[in-house]
């Protein structure tokens, strides 16, 4: 069965991280048949009420057909319903809510680097343009009154 | 533009589950203790016990806003069922000046998140004229957006935001 298996493992959108086995996602009670392979070799059409009657190779058959399962209305199979699927996309929000707060976070300080960079080289500009027109001033000599004589 | 290059105000979620899109056209300094607020940065209940100093820019004196301090995770981000709440509203803010200047409608409120990594919002808004916008009667889900609409607020011209988590808390993990 290796090449079905790659197949499954292929479909990437459904399979939860934590179980590899297609049966986890339903309920104990309404498990598809134990038996993996016949799920497989099933032709293309088959609907999930198929599956859960779990009878379509004796469909011809009344007398072998087994009794129909009862499935309590309010707990249906779908994979929506699991406790564990419902951990896994609170699981999901939250480290989505995560990577948000990392990308909205180095967004902020890449705009606050760049505006402090370009501060900075006009505040170095004006300080030039400053020294340059202070200099001739400076290279005047002048008595003061601290002098000491 | 580059790609990477997003308002972190979008990034964060703040637009989206606060605010709509909005450009920014006034100058808003939230500071805790000479600490500036800038967005997405991490502040402990203990740094921001006391209200912030708030300074807004614009021009004429005249002109009056508002600053409304929400959590739009409380009282857990997972399941935020109180949003927003409001902790601290101050009106009739005078341009150029700051929140010292204006009317307490709401006293200020101390974050103390149990559960989770809080966003703290900061929202200015302009107001039509001088003591027109009122407090409501209790700070849970409180919104935005209705609120601004009610006062005839427009659109915001500022917002800011940090994350705060419980004093001891170790990023939104549970015990």
């Amino acid at each position: 069965m290796k090449p079905m298996d790659d197949i499954w493992n292929g479909i990437g959108g459904l399979s939860s991280p934590t179980t590899t086995n297609f049966q986890d996602f339903f309920a104990p009670a309404t498990r598809p048949p134990a038996d993996s392979t016949a799920l497989l070799l099933r032709p293309p059409s088959t609907t999930i009420s198929t599956l859960l009657t779990n009878s379509p190779l004796h469909e011809d058959d009344p007398n072998k057909r087994p009794p129909p399962r009862h499935f309590p209305a309010p707990d249906p199979p779908q994979p929506e319903y699991t406790e564990k699927f419902r951990r896994l996309m609170k699981n999901r929000e939250s480290a989505a809510r995560s990577r948000a707060r990392k990308q909205a976070r180095a967004d902020e300080l890449e705009i606050e680097v760049r505006r402090l960079l370009k501060e900075n080289a006009k505040l170095k500009r004006l300080q030039k343009q400053a020294c340059v027109s202070q200099v001739p001033k400076e290279s005047k000599l002048s008595r003061t009154k601290s002098a000491p004589f | 533009m580059m790609p990477r290059d997003r308002d972190p105000l979008v990034v964060g979620r703040v637009i989206g589950d606060v605010l709509d899109s909005f450009t920014k056209s006034m100058d808003l300094t939230v500071s805790y203790n000479n600490m500036e607020v800038t967005n997405g940065c991490e502040l402990k209940p203990s740094q921001v016990v006391n209200k912030p100093r708030v300074d807004i820019g614009g021009e004429d004196l005249r002109a009056f806003h508002t600053l409304v301090m929400v959590d739009p995770d409380a009282p857990s981000p997972s399941d935020p069922n109180l949003r927003e709440y409001l902790h601290w509203l101050v009106t009739d803010i005078p341009a150029t000046t700051g929140t010292r200047f204006g009317q307490e409608a709401m006293c200020y409120e101390s974050p103390r998140p149990s559960m989770g990594i809080h966003r703290i919002v900061f929202v200015l808004f302009r107001q039509l004229g001088r003591q027109t916008v009122y407090a409501p009667g209790w700070r849970q889900n409180f919104n935005t957006k209705d609120f601004a609409e009610l006062y005839n607020l427009g659109p915001p011209v500022a917002a800011v935001y940090f994350n705060c988590q419980r004093e001891s808390g170790i990023g939104g993990r549970r015990r």
